[in-house]
């Protein structure tokens, strides 16, 4: 069995009008058994950046910790918020450090840069990412499914409820035809004003 | 000084075990980690398996009676359940592991973590399944 499929998981981001949307599905697995239907894939790491991780669950909390003292370190230093390409960054050069002996994550970044403009990223286990080229990207064992539904749903400048209704239709219909991802999501949409957190059945 | 909380103590270990996952002599062990909160008065459970990813569920097991156990206890467990009522819980699991596994294992111990402190309960035996029934 692949090690990016040992726990499983589904993740996409999608950027609209002034906002950006960002849902995970909350399945916490080991192979075929499901341990937690209440396991947090998404992290605030400020008003207005989310981090979604996917792949192997030890790893996704390690690196959680370590972006977080990361990003702690950037704030006592810079005396202000990272922007989302510069974590981006940081994240992609985090993970090339560890070429040989990689995280075996896929991690999605969402959030607003100065201009309030939506900006995704998606990266590979060694930190090969779209670099906010895209205006949606998922990641997890149900990229296949994310990919179809994104393409098909997907339109540019969508206000915040539709975004919202779209990216939940996205992922809930995504994970469905993926056993090892699924069982409720966390979706979280970003504005200027304010986030706001929905969970899905 | 004052001594870990379950949640300290839980997160110290998957650090521990996260780090050395990746050196020359990682640890292989699951781990179930049950503690009493003091400051918050509330009992805590945290799950880890071997590759250092963990959980805080309300009920949780390892290994394969872990798949019978885990479904027995979806379906009969109550937080406000008092002390007895979870022992019989947990003899309702035995009884499935015992039924369902071709290897024979007779005897369990059974611990509670409260207020009060670590003590064990009656270990599960042939004779208490046999009573049970």
């Amino acid at each position: 069995m692949s090690i990016f499929e040992y726990n499983g998981s589904a993740i996409v981001a999608m950027g609209g009008k002034k906002c950006v949307a960002i849902a995970a599905d909350k399945r916490f697995g080991i192979q075929l058994g499901m341990i937690s239907t209440k396991a947090q894939k998404i992290y605030k790491l400020h008003d207005k950046l989310y981090i979604g991780l996917a792949g192997l669950a030890t790893d996704m909390q390690t690196l959680k910790q370590l972006l977080e003292f990361r990003l702690n370190l950037y704030k006592l230093r810079e005396e202000r918020e990272i922007s989302p390409e510069v974590f981006a960054n940081l994240v992609s050069t985090m993970a090339y450090e560890r070429r040989f002996g990689p995280y075996f994550i896929s991690p999605v970044i969402a959030g607003l840069d100065e201009n309030g403009d939506p900006f995704v990223d998606s990266q590979d286990t060694i930190g090969a990412g779209t670099e906010g080229q895209e205006p949606w990207v998922a990641a997890g064992t149900t990229t296949e499914q994310l990919f179809g539904m994104c393409e098909a749903l997907y339109q540019p400048d969508l206000e915040p409820e539709e975004l919202f209704e779209t990216v939940s239709q996205v992922l809930l219909t995504s994970a469905d035809r993926d056993c090892l991802a699924g069982w409720g999501a966390d979706v979280y949409v970003i504005t200027e004003k304010g986030v706001t957190h929905r969970e899905l059945k | 000084g004052y001594e870990l909380s379950p949640s300290a103590a839980a997160n110290f270990t998957r650090r521990n075990l996260a780090d050395y996952l990746r050196s020359r002599t990682p640890y292989q062990v699951n781990l179930l980690i049950a503690g009493f909160d003091t400051e918050t008065n509330t009992p805590e459970l945290f799950f880890m398996d071997y590759l250092a990813s963990m959980i805080k569920p309300k009920h949780a097991a390892h290994g394969y009676g872990g798949f019978f156990t885990t479904t027995i206890m979806d379906r009969h467990y109550r937080p406000d359940m008092t002390k007895e009522e979870a022992y019989s819980l947990m003899v309702d699991c035995v009884k499935e592991v015992q039924k369902r596994l071709i290897i024979n294992l007779p005897n369990f111990s059974v611990t509670v973590i409260d207020k009060d402190g670590v003590t064990d309960m009656d270990p599960i035996t042939p004779k208490v399944v046999a009573n049970a029934a």
